[in-house]
């Protein structure tokens, strides 16, 4: 069974994009057929895999918005055994177009169900609001990854996402369920971030992944070299971490 | 709000994280996350190193006085050849890319790596100056950190969403404004509140619901729900005479207009409105054409009953009334009294609902056809009921029937009344049998 994975937080910053390259670099690892879906136009998971998102075409913009076509149509290879959905910057014009559209929230969804070839996971990565595009992913997805940074403001944006958790599941995507929450850009040390994940875990209890990720700059810089933190720096504390999140990600049922 | 963030940066037990209604999902508690064998698993450092409020190291230990120049790592521009980055990062490199994982690391050995990459890097490289100030910052560096913080244009919503959250004076502001500005009158327009939405400007203090409900209701609808609150004020005028209803009408399109003007949100309240005026005018309509068939039929219809009974009560007459007459006319007489009471008992509500109320429904017709005759049925129970001596009145022997008939013509007027009354009476006296009695109900008015 396919599993599409959207990883999601109203919050900017979060790690969400580092997560999507990062955790799909890691399931390959394990021998997962992967693709990604860059669903946010500024496009930093299609530069993070090495395309431009001021050039690149078809995208996901046209999976939106175009009448028939295809998944496999958009998907690119990115020589990291990821096939890539790209954003092209006029995706923020989607919004707007979407708007118009009938099934402006189920474009993505209907899409991905057409009949073609299934990957072991899709994971979507996301823009830090909650537009038309987001609830496209929200709407297709099977579950929810929500990256949150280990600080006291990044968790009350939790809350925000969660209330368009609930509506996303009433209107939309009854199936959506919570695969789990991640604790991203830890300061290992710091007494903030300890009680940031303690707090987490009196929420979402089981749900809050054993894995979390440490702040590292290697997370930083991996990608100005087109590469995950899993090349490009396979011993760090970064890689370790999602390559064992991508274990705890693909044992989960 | 600095002062408290900084002497108890995480209060509360993640309550802030849970929405108004709870938590959107309801396997929280049973399904652990996974079921990774223990061979596989890297020693749990999460559940290890996690211990509840700590408390030992504050957030101020953290320097909040250097930002990190990579941490831009996926801005489109950013552009660096191998080459390029080696030399911006060559000297810096061994200490941000680990050899060794840290969960091999001893405690003490992690502190100290821990520690001087803390000290070379900024540990926040998303914070906003505002962040900065009130999570690590001590006051004296406020100025140092807001040097170094450059607004980013990427995130905007990072410095916005921050910013606003730290200040609920700030928030109410902005939702006042927003408020009491209604745009135009013609609210759908507000291409700026879209802006706001899709260009991810979004603020977070903005509730989830708002972003949905921008979502949700388009521009379309709202400019077609004004359309159509402009439509139903004129079809109220041009349709409904009666004053108290027209001002009804009015009063709802108003309302449904102040909803629009307070925003998205408020769009299914006004949709209601305009629903009810609608639906009123929707009847004034239908009413419009059954004036020209069916309601002239049903005045014909009750005018002929009332002549043909008063014709019959002109010729038997001397009979009927007469206190020696034969039962047989009494019976008939209850039956001509009582019929004009069910004629009189429909006549009312034809004028109330068609002239007065204008909402005569066509569903109704039969009612004020059966209405007579049911009245007729009542006279005669009535007189049944007399000579069967139920009703004492006169202990058998009927002094003067005119009793009996305005008993049957209130009985047939109110015939629901006295099916009850009947019923009851039947009850007391068990006579389950009499499936003559029919149970009719004066129509209601069909709108609000
Ligand atoms: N573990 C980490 N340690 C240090 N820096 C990190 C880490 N993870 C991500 N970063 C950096 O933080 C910044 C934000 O990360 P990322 O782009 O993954 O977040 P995002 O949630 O996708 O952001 P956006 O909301 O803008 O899409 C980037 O510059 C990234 O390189
Ligand atoms: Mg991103």
């Amino acid at each position: 069974m396919e599993r599409i994975i959207i990883v999601a937080n109203q919050k900017g910053g979060v790690g969400k994009t580092s997560t999507v390259v990062n955790l799909a670099a890691g399931l390959v690892q394990l021998g997962h057929r992967v693709a990604v879906i860059d669903l946010d136009s500024q496009g930093a998971l299609t530069i993070s895999l090495g395309f431009d998102p001021y050039t690149v075409r078809p995208s996901t913009y046209n999976l939106l918005l175009d009448e028939n076509i295809a998944f496999a149509d958009v998907l690119k290879d990115t020589g990291k055994n990821i096939a890539l959905a790209p954003a092209n910057a006029e995706l923020i014009a989607a919004e707007y177009k979407l708007y118009s559209q009938s099934e402006r929230t189920e474009r993505l969804r209907n899409i991905l169900q057409l009949p073609r070839e299934p990957f072991d996971f899709i994971l979507i990565d996301t823009a830090p609001n909650l537009g038309l595009v987001t609830v496209n992913g929200l709407a297709a997805a099977h579950e929810l990854l929500i990256p949150v940074a280990a600080n006291y403001l990044s968790m009350r944006g939790v809350r925000s996402l969660l209330d368009s958790v609930w509506l996303i599941r009433e209107k939309l995507n009854p199936q959506l369920k919570l695969l789990g929450v991640l604790p991203t850009l830890v300061h290992p040390k710091a007494a903030h971030a300890k009680s940031a994940i303690y707090e987490m875990k009196t929420v979402f209890k089981q749900k809050v992944f054993h894995a979390f990720i440490p702040y590292d700059d290697v997370a930083a810089t991996a990608p100005a070299m087109r590469k995950s933190v899993l090349e490009y720096a396979p011993n760090s504390a970064v890689a370790t971490a999602y390559l064992y999140l991508a274990k705890e990600v693909s044992y989960a049922k | 709000m600095l002062n408290k963030l900084s002497q108890d940066p995480l209060e509360g037990k993640g309550e802030e994280m849970i929405p108004q209604r709870g938590l959107p999902f309801d396997d929280i508690d049973e399904t652990p996350l996974e079921e990774i064998p223990p061979e596989e698993r890297i020693p749990d450092f999460s559940e290890a190193e996690i211990t509840p409020r700590a408390t030992e190291s504050t957030p101020e230990e953290i320097p909040a006085d250097d930002n990190h120049p990579f941490d831009d790592g996926d801005e489109p521009s950013f552009q660096l050849s191998a080459e390029e980055s080696e030399a911006l990062m060559g000297d810096t490199e061994g200490i941000f890319t680990m050899e060794a994982t840290p969960w091999e690391l001893t405690e003490t050995e992690a502190e100290a790596f821990m520690g001087s990459a803390d000290e070379a890097f900024n540990p926040e490289p998303e914070a906003t100056p505002e962040e900065d100030r009130s999570l690590h910052g001590p006051p004296g560096e406020i100025a140092l950190v807001e040097h170094f913080a450059e607004p980013k244009e990427t995130e905007p919503d990072m410095g916005m969403s921050t910013h606003l959250e730290d200040d609920p004076a700030e928030i109410e502001k902005l939702f006042a404004d927003e408020l009491a500005q209604p745009s135009s009158p013609i609210p759908a327009q507000p291409a700026p509140g879209i802006v706001h939405a899709a260009g991810g400007v979004q603020h977070e203090a903005q509730s989830a619901e708002d972003a949905m409900i921008e979502l949700l209701v388009t521009d379309e609808d709202m400019l077609a729900m004004w359309r159509r609150a402009d439509q139903a004020q004129k079809d109220v005028k041009r349709l409904i005479s009666t004053l108290y209803i027209a001002r009804q009408q009015l009063n709802h399109i108003q309302a449904a207009r102040n909803e629009l003007m307070a925003g998205k949100a408020y769009y299914e309240d006004a949709e209601r409105h305009i629903n009810e005026v609608e639906f009123r005018v929707q009847l004034s309509i239908q009413l419009d054409k059954l004036a020209k068939t069916t309601i002239p039929r049903l005045y014909v219809y009750l005018a002929s009953w009332f002549i043909i009974t008063v014709a019959l009560l002109f010729i038997f007459g001397e009979n009927i009334f007469s206190a020696e007459g034969s039962s047989l006319y009494f019976l008939a007489g209850s039956m001509l009294w009582g019929g004009m009471g069910g004629l009189v008992g429909a006549l009312m509500p034809l004028i109330k609902h068609f002239s007065v109320e204008q909402d005569f429904a066509p569903r109704h017709n039969w009612w004020y056809i059966a209405s007579p005759f049911v009245g007729s049925v009542m006279g005669a129970i009535i007189y049944l009921f007399m000579m069967l001596g139920s009703l004492s009145i006169t202990s058998g022997e009927v002094s003067s029937p005119v009793i009996i008939y305005i008993l049957s013509g209130l009985a047939g007027y109110q015939h629901k009344i006295f099916t009850n009354l009947v019923k009851r009476m039947l009850k007391v006296l068990e006579f389950d049998g009499q499936e003559e009695v029919e149970e009719e109900v004066e129509p209601k008015t069909s709108s609000g």
